[in-house]
């Protein structure tokens, strides 16, 4: 036997469905909609019934309807917003199409992973993802190019794009952004931001004289332990996470940071 | 296009002297961007705001366009290129959508308030609609008209397929003019209301008493331009656009 579900939020009428026929069929259900008229088993709810010509997107109505509202109420806020989301919805869209392409055109190198340390990440940013296995969820995706603009707005990214070309980054001193098309973690994902941007600020416009490029060039990132007090005060924040590594170096990590990554893997 | 070539000049400043260039942009601007009719201070500040959007106060000149577009008929069916220009300058030089974010705001608030606008004025609802309607045809986002005002464009076009609005002329002409510009865009985006909008349309064609001759005849082009999808045949062309009138 099948019927046809009308409503969205009514899903316990369901289990009344071998009890009630025809008429009767809502009758355990909410009996009033939101504004008090009574409900007959015809009629469909008023906020789909408003949304349902208005409605683009299937999965959420566009309007509701509350006791306190008068009538339906628009769920946009405001042009400004909801063009600016879809902006970042179509340009998500369309690195995902240019990244699938990329995959399925293998331009990624296969990293062969015979020297198995127990250390080497699993999810280096230079393997290449199977093509069915990228984070597609949009809500996530969108989460994410948010994080990476809030880092790309910056003066220190500005310089750091001009003064290094993609072809001559090196791995481990050059900061590379997030992919957020691989498989992380929300924890793995944030961490990877937060180190990303502490990269950046090594671009970061002198404030004072001694400029922060000669600190990057000096500073070696494969230290683990001992931090140097000259850069101790160019770099505030903490230091263990700044002399921490991104997970696509090959160098060693400390311990501690490399266990947290691990551990989110996993 | 023009716009283009006007752009390109901009970028390319260090080979021809500033000083060329702000000629340039000053003798085609006023026509391009038809901002004859802004007062002298007001011209500036928009030939700024094209050149150099972070110097100037971007939701000002958002609420200096708007202003102008409801009283000024020839401004609202053009002032789209200026706001597209505007916001690309901006992209491009500090990353940032302040000026598109508050004109959209602004133009929203507008549009809540437009039935109370059309009662007070017929000449300013039909800048609303035109300009609208100019917004959607050239502010794109990635290349795709902007999803948010779909609806509220279909809204205001139903609105003057009502029976009271294709009584006015002055309505009618808005409503085929803009069906003419981004009919076809719009029934892209949304077909189910472009075939219901056309319904109204055929119906107060053929019900409706009150129709003025002229009202008729442009009635009936609109449905010929779509049925022909979204272009007149020779015959109707000459048809329609053939006779001077007078």
């Amino acid at each position: 036997m099948s019927y046809t579900h009308k409503y969205r939020r009514d899903d316990d009428c369901k289990v009344d469905e071998n009890r009630n026929k025809g008429s009767l069929r809502w009758s355990h259900c909410r009996k009033r909609g939101a504004d008090g008229s009574v409900r007959g088993p015809q009629r469909e709810a008023e906020s789909t019934q408003s949304s349902s010509k208005r409605e683009h997107r299937p999965q959420r109505p566009e309007s509701f309807t509350t006791p306190e509202s008068e009538g339906p109420v628009s769920r946009i806020r405001n042009w400004g917003d909801e063009v600016e989301a879809d902006e970042m919805r179509t340009s998500v869209r369309r690195d995902m199409q240019r990244y699938r392409r990329r995959i399925l055109a293998g331009e990624f190198v296969q990293r062969e992973r015979k020297t198995s340390s127990g250390s080497s990440d699993s999810r280096d940013s230079r393997d290449s993802p199977a093509p069915g296995d990228i984070e597609t969820d949009e809500t996530v995706l969108m989460r994410r190019q948010k994080q990476i603009n809030y880092g790309k707005n910056t003066l220190a990214y500005d310089r750091y794009i001009k003064e290094v070309p993609k072809h001559l980054r090196k791995p481990g001193i050059h900061p590379r952004t997030p992919n957020k098309f691989k498989k992380y973690s929300r924890r793995s994902w944030d961490q990877q931001i937060k180190l990303w941007k502490v990269k950046l600020h090594a671009w970061d416009p002198p404030a004072e004289e001694g400029s922060d490029l000669q600190a990057v060039e000096d500073f070696d990132f494969d230290m683990e332990c001992s931090v140097d007090p000259e850069i101790e005060l160019q770099y505030p924040k903490s230091t263990s996470a700044s002399s921490s590594l991104p997970q696509d170096s090959c160098t060693g990590t400390p311990s501690k940071m490399m266990k947290l990554d691990e551990l989110e893997i996993a | 296009m023009l716009l283009g070539v006007g752009w390109e000049q901009i970028c390319t400043g260090i080979l021809v002297s500033k000083h060329c260039v702000l000629k340039r942009m000053e003798d085609s601007s006023k026509e391009e961007y038809r901002i004859q009719s802004f007062d002298m201070e007001t011209q500036k500040l928009l030939k700024t705001a094209l050149k150099d959007p972070g110097s100037v106060d971007l939701e000002k000149v958002s609420n200096v366009i708007v202003d102008q577009s409801l009283k000024d008929q020839v401004f609202s069916k053009e002032a789209g290129r200026i706001c597209f220009t505007i916001v690309q300058a901006e992209a491009k030089q500090s990353s940032s959508s302040v000026f598109r974010r508050n004109l959209l705001n602004r133009l929203q608030q507008e549009f809540k308030a437009r039935e109370d606008t059309r009662k007070k004025s017929t000449q300013e609802w039909v800048c609303l609609v035109s300009f609208i309607c100019n917004i959607f045809d050239y502010l794109k986002v990635n290349n795709m008209p902007m999803m948010a005002l779909v609806h509220p464009v279909y809204d205001c076009l139903f609105r003057l397929a009502q029976p009271d609005a294709l009584k006015n002329e002055e309505e009618v002409d808005c409503l085929v003019l803009q069906l003419h510009r981004i009919g076809e865009q719009l029934e892209k985006m949304n077909l189910q209301r472009m075939d219901e909008l056309f319904c109204l349309l055929r119906d107060g064609f053929l019900l409706q008493d009150g129709l003025s001759s002229l009202g008729r005849l442009l009635l009936l082009e609109i449905l010929e331009f779509r049925a022909g999808s979204w272009t007149l045949s020779e015959t109707a062309q000459k048809y329609y656009y053939s006779e001077v009138t007078d």
